[in-house]
C-alpha cells in the first residue's frame, strides 16, 4: 500500500496569488498532495486550473513578485519554499528535474544539444568536459536517440519536436533525480510521437526509479501512465484517487464531466461537453468552485465551500454529496 | 473588482503613464511658447542693438544677448516656432508618404522592387550626410526643408507598413474582401491602414524628436532654413564661435532643444506603453 | 557548398546597397547639377550622355578630379579619411562597451532603483544631437580642463596612435554617448524578452546559477540580436563624425564633404557619397559573417 512507501514530496496548504494593480487574484487555494517514491502522480484539469503554476512553484521557477506563495513544499525533509536560492539551484536539475510543454522553444537555440546536456553533468557532478561529453552521449542513447554522437554536435533547430523532447527528458534524467516534474510533456507532440515519449518515460521510470509528477489535461494520458491522480479545478483539488479507482468510480461531478468527454471506441455520438466555461482568475466562485457549472448544485454549494471528504480507498472528493459517506 | 475607487484608478493610471503625462505637458508647454512667443518677450529676435552686444544674463535680458545685441531669450522663444513647425509638418508628411509608399509597395510587387532599391540606397548613406546634401541641393526654403526631411525619414514607416500589408494580405478577412471583389484601394484604406494606425501613433514621438534633431544639425551646418529665421541649431552654431568667452550663448538653445526632445521622447514612450499591450 | 551559400548570401546582401545604385541616385542629383555646370563651362551633350560618360569613366576606374585642387577625388578622400574612420570606430566601440553592459545590468536588475537611474540617465543622452555634446565636451574638457586638444588632428604617422586618439576622443565620446542609450535600451528589452523565454526557464530548471544563466545562455542570444543593429550604428556614427569634424575642426572626410558641397565640387562630393556607401556595404558583409558565427541557424533559414 501507499502508506508504506516513502514520501518524496509533500505539498501542504499551498496558496498562491498574483499581485496586480487592482486586485490580487488567488490562483491556488490550499493545495495538498504527496508524491511517493517511484510512483507517477497525475495532475489533471482544464487550462487555467493552476496545474502548471503548481508544478512551477515546486521548482520555484515563478517570478516573485508578481507571484506570492504561502504554504510548504517539503522535499527530503526541507521546505523548498524557504531554502536560499543557492541551495535551491543545487536541487534543481539534480534531485528535482523538470520537462516542459514546449520542446520547440525549451532548448537554447544557439548552443549545441550536447553542450546543453554536458552542462548538467559539469554542474551537479563536477565532471570534466570529456567525461561530461561521454555521459551526455550515453544519456542521448538512453532516451533512444539514434546516432547520439552525431546528434550531440547538432543544434536544436536541426532536431524534430519529438527528438527535442527526448533531449529534454535526457537532460532531466541526467542526474537520476528523485522527482521528475513533467508539465504537459506530450501536449505539443503528434499522437504517435506522444505514445513513444510516454513509453520512454515509463521505461526510464522503471530503470531509474524516479517519481514523476505528470501534469496534463488529457485523462487518456493519465490512464496510460499514472498510478494516482489529482483533479484540479479553479486552483483547488476537487478529487484525488488511484487511477483505477477514479476511472471506475468517479465521484466529483467535474471528474464525471471530464471522463464523459473522453472519446470511447465504438460510440459514434457527438462527444459531450461540460456546459459553461472556466471562470477567469480572480472570479472564482466563493462556494464550491464548480457550483455554477454543476447539475447537482444546491444552495449549500453556492454558499459554502466543501471540504475534501474521504470516501475510502485513498479516494477523496470535494463535494457535499459525499459529506456523510462512511469510510469503509 | 467593481468597487475600486476612481482615485485609485487615477493613481494607477499615473503610475503607469507618468511618461505620457510628463511628455504631453512639456510638448504642450513648448507649443504654447511657440504660439505666444510675442507675449513672452518684448524684443524682436532679429533686431540688432550693437550697444548691448554680449550682455551676460541679467534682469533685462534673462539669457543675455549675442554678438549683434539680439536678446537670446527672444531668439530661443521664436526659435521654437520654426523648430516645432518644421518638425510637425515634416513628421506628418513623412508618415503620410511612408504610409502611401508602404501600401503601394505591399500591393504592387513591381513598384515595390523599384522603391525598395531606392530606399536601400538611401539607407546606405548616413542620414545626416544625406540630409545635408539634399538640403544643399534643394536650397533653403521651408518646403524644400520638409521635402528633405521626408526623403531621409520615409524609409522606416514605408518598410513597416509594407511588412504589415504583406502579412495582412495573408489574413482571412482580407482574402474574404478580395473574394468579394473589393478593389485594391478599398482594401488598402478600409482594412490595412487602420491596422497600422497604432504604429504610426507610437512612432510619432520618436519621429518628431528625430526631426528636431535633424533640423538642428542641419541649421548647425548652415543649410535648411532660410537665413534670418531664428532657430536653435543656428544659434548653437553662431554661439560656438564665441564659446570660450560666452558659453551661455550655446547653453540656452541647447536646453530648449533638450527639453523639447525630452518631451517628445517621453510622449512617444508613454504612447507606446499605453498602446502596446506587450509592455504591460 | 557552404562557401557557395555564404557567397550567394553576401551577394544578395550586396545587391541592394550596391554602389551602382548609389551612383544612379547621385547621378539623378547630378543631372541638374551637371546641367548647370554644362552651361557654366559650355559643355555639350544631353544629361543622359553626361551620365553615360560618367559611368564609362567610372567603369575604367576614373572617378573624376576635384574641381578644387585638381587631384583625383579618391586621392583626396584617402588623404583625409584617417580621422573620420578613427572617430567612427572609436565611437562605435564606446557605444558598444557602454550600452550593452548597462542594458544587461538594467535587465538583470529589472525595476531596481539603479535600473531606473541608468535607464533615465542614458535617455538624457538621446535628447540632444551629438554635436551639442561635442560642443559641451569641447568647452569642459578641452577648454576649461584642457585635458584634450581644442581643435584639429595629428596623423598617426607623425605623432603615434595614442596622440591621434587624444585628438579624436572627445568627438568620439560625443557620438558614442548619443548611441549608447539606444543600445542600453535595446539590450535591456531584448534581455528581458530572452529572460522570459522557455529555454531560460530550462536553464534555470537545470540548476544553473543566475550568473551562468545571464552571461552564458542569455547574453549570446541578446548579442546575436544586437549585431544586426551595429551596421546602422556605424552608419549613424559615420554621419555623426562628419558633423563633429565641423565642431572640432578636424580635417576629415566630413569637412571635405562640407567644403566641397559649399564649393560646388560635385565630382568630389559624389565620390564621398560612394565612399560612404562602400563602407556601408563592407560593414554589412563583415557583420553578416559575425552574425553567422554567433547564430548557427542563419545558414539554413
Amino acid at each position: 500500500m501507499m502508506e508504506n512507501k516513502e514520501k518524496v514530496l509533500s505539498v501542504k496548504d499551498l496558496n498562491l496569488w498574483f499581485d496586480g494593480d487592482f486586485s490580487s487574484p488567488q490562483i491556488l487555494n490550499n493545495v495538498n498532495f504527496e508524491v511517493y517514491k517511484g510512483e507517477t502522480l497525475g495532475i489533471a484539469g482544464e487550462s487555467g486550473c493552476g496545474k502548471s503554476v503548481t508544478s512551477l512553484s515546486v521548482l520555484r521557477l515563478l517570478k516573485t513578485p508578481p507571484a506570492r506563495i504561502q504554504g510548504t513544499i517539503e522535499f527530503q525533509g526541507e521546505n523548498l519554499l524557504e531554502l536560499p536560492m543557492s541551495k535551491m539551484q543545487k536541487i534543481r536539475g539534480n534531485k528535482i528535474a523538470m520537462i516542459f510543454q514546449e520542446p520547440m522553444t525549451s532548448l537554447n537555440p544557439l548552443f549545441k544539444v550536447g553542450y546543453q546536456l554536458e552542462e548538467v553533468f559539469r554542474l551537479h557532478q563536477g565532471l570534466s568536459k570529456e567525461e561530461a561529453k561521454k555521459k551526455a552521449i550515453e544519456m542521448l542513447d538512453a532516451v533512444r536517440i539514434p546516432l547520439p554522437e552525431q546528434r550531440a554536435k547538432e543544434f536544436p533547430f536541426q532536431l524534430s519536436g519529438g527528438m527535442r523532447q527526448r533531449v529534454m527528458i535526457a537532460m532531466a534524467l541526467s542526474c537520476r533525480p528523485e522527482l521528475l516534474v513533467a508539465d504537459e510533456p506530450t501536449t505539443a507532440l503528434d499522437v504517435t510521437i506522444q505514445a513513444q515519449v510516454l513509453d520512454l518515460m515509463r521505461n526510464l521510470q522503471k530503470e531509474f526509479g524516479t517519481a514523476i509528477m505528470f501534469i496534463t489535461h488529457d485523462l487518456g494520458v493519465i490512464r496510460e501512465i499514472c498510478d494516482r491522480v489529482v483533479i484540479m479545478y479553479c486552483g483547488e483539488i476537487v478529487e484525488t484517487a488511484k487511477v483505477e479507482e477514479l476511472f471506475a468510480n468517479p465521484c466529483h461531478p467535474y471528474t464525471n464531466g471530464l471522463l464523459s468527454t473522453l472519446p470511447q471506441s465504438g460510440v459514434k455520438d457527438r462527444l459531450p461537453t461540460i456546459p459553461g466555461m472556466v471562470p477567469p482568475a480572480g472570479k472564482f466562485p466563493s462556494g464550491c468552485v464548480f457550483s455554477p457549472r454543476c447539475e447537482h448544485a444546491c444552495e449549500q454549494c453556492i454558499a459554502n465551500k466543501p471540504e475534501l471528504y474521504d470516501v475510502g480507498n485513498g479516494h477523496s472528493v470535494r463535494c457535499f454529496r459525499y459529506q456523510n459517506t462512511e469510510v469503509k | 473588482m467593481e468597487n475600486i475607487s476612481l482615485g485609485k484608478k487615477i493613481r494607477v493610471f499615473i503610475k503607469h503613464n507618468g511618461r505620457l503625462i510628463v511628455g504631453a505637458t512639456l510638448v504642450l508647454a513648448m507649443i504654447l511658447m511657440a504660439v505666444f512667443a510675442p507675449l513672452l518677450t518684448q524684443y524682436d529676435p532679429n533686431a540688432t542693438d550693437i550697444r548691448n552686444r554680449y550682455q551676460t544674463p541679467s534682469a533685462e535680458h534673462i539669457m543675455g544677448t549675442d554678438g549683434s545685441g539680439n536678446d537670446l531669450w527672444a531668439q530661443v522663444v521664436y526659435g521654437a516656432r520654426a523648430s516645432l513647425l518644421i518638425a510637425f509638418a515634416s513628421q506628418i508628411a513623412t508618415m503620410i508618404v511612408g504610409a502611401m509608399l508602404g501600401l503601394i509597395c505591399g500591393f504592387y510587387p513591381k513598384v515595390d522592387m523599384v522603391i525598395m532599391r531606392i530606399l536601400e540606397a538611401i539607407n546606405s548613406l548616413p542620414s545626416i550626410l544625406l540630409i545635408f546634401v539634399l538640403g544643399m541641393v534643394f536650397g533653403n526654403s521651408y518646403f524644400n526643408l520638409i521635402l528633405t526631411l521626408v526623403i531621409a525619414g520615409m524609409g522606416g514607416p514605408t518598410r513597416y507598413i509594407r511588412a504589415q500589408v504583406m502579412s495582412l494580405r495573408q489574413k482571412e478577412f482580407v482574402e474574404r474582401e478580395v473574394a468579394m471583389g473589393a478593389s485594391t484601394p478599398r482594401i488598402m484604406f478600409m482594412h490595412v491602414l487602420p491596422q497600422c494606425s497604432s504604429y504610426l501613433l507610437v512612432t510619432l514621438g520618436s519621429g518628431l524628436s528625430s526631426k528636431i534633431m535633424s533640423l538642428a544639425s542641419m541649421s548647425f551646418l548652415g543649410v535648411g532654413l532660410p537665413s534670418g529665421v531664428p532657430n536653435w541649431g543656428t544659434l548653437i552654431s553662431a554661439g560656438q564661435v564665441q564659446l570660450m568667452l560666452y558659453p551661455y550663448l550655446v547653453f540656452y538653445p541647447m536646453i530648449a532643444l533638450a527639453i523639447t526632445n525630452f518631451g517628445f521622447s517621453m510622449l512617444g514612450d508613454g504612447l507606446r506603453d499605453l498602446l502596446d499591450p506587450k509592455t504591460h | 557548398m557552404l562557401i557557395i551559400l555564404v557567397l550567394v548570401f553576401c551577394l544578395m546582401r550586396m545587391v541592394p546597397g550596391n554602389p551602382m545604385y548609389t551612383i544612379q541616385a547621385d547621378a539623378n542629383l547630378t543631372e541638374e547639377e551637371m546641367f548647370i555646370l554644362q552651361e557654366k563651362y559650355g559643355l555639350n551633350g544631353t544629361i543622359f550622355d553626361q551620365f553615360w560618360a560618367y559611368i564609362k569613366r567610372v567603369a575604367v576606374g576614373d572617378w573624376g578630379t576635384s574641381y578644387f585642387n585638381g587631384k583625383a577625388v579618391f586621392e583626396n578622400i584617402f588623404a583625409r579619411m584617417e580621422p573620420t574612420i578613427l572617430i567612427t570606430l572609436l565611437s562605435t566601440v564606446i557605444t558598444l562597451i557602454l550600452g550593452v553592459p548597462i542594458g544587461m545590468y538594467c535587465a538583470t536588475h529589472h525595476n531596481s532603483k539603479l535600473d531606473l537611474v541608468l535607464s533615465s540617465t542614458s535617455m538624457l543622452f538621446t535628447i540632444v544631437p551629438s554635436f551639442c555634446f561635442g560642443v559641451g565636451l569641447l568647452y569642459v574638457f578641452a577648454f576649461k580642463l584642457q585635458w584634450f586638444p581644442l581643435y584639429g588632428y595629428q596623423y598617426i604617422e607623425k605623432v603615434g596612435l595614442l596622440e591621434s586618439l587624444r585628438h579624436v576622443f572627445l568627438p568620439s565620446l560625443a557620438i558614442g554617448l548619443s548611441g549608447m542609450a539606444g543600445y542600453a535600451r535595446h539590450t535591456r528589452s531584448q534581455m528581458l524578452d530572452v529572460l522570459n523565454s522557455d529555454y531560460i526557464r530550462t536553464a534555470r530548471a537545470k540548476g544553473l546559477a543566475d550568473r551562468a544563466v545571464y552571461y552564458r545562455h542569455a547574453l549570446r542570444n541578446v548579442l546575436s540580436y544586437m549585431i544586426t543593429m551595429v551596421s546602422g550604428t556605424i552608419t549613424v556614427n559615420l554621419g555623426g563624425a562628419t558633423v563633429l569634424e565641423k565642431v572640432f575642426n578636424i580635417p576629415g572626410v566630413g569637412l571635405l564633404s562640407y567644403s566641397s558641397l559649399f564649393g560646388k565640387d560635385y565630382p568630389q562630393e559624389q565620390a564621398i557619397l560612394i565612399f560612404f556607401a562602400a563602407i556601408f556595404v563592407f560593414t554589412n558583409i563583415f557583420l553578416d559573417i559575425i552574425y553567422k558565427v554567433l547564430d548557427p541557424r542563419i545558414e539554413l533559414d
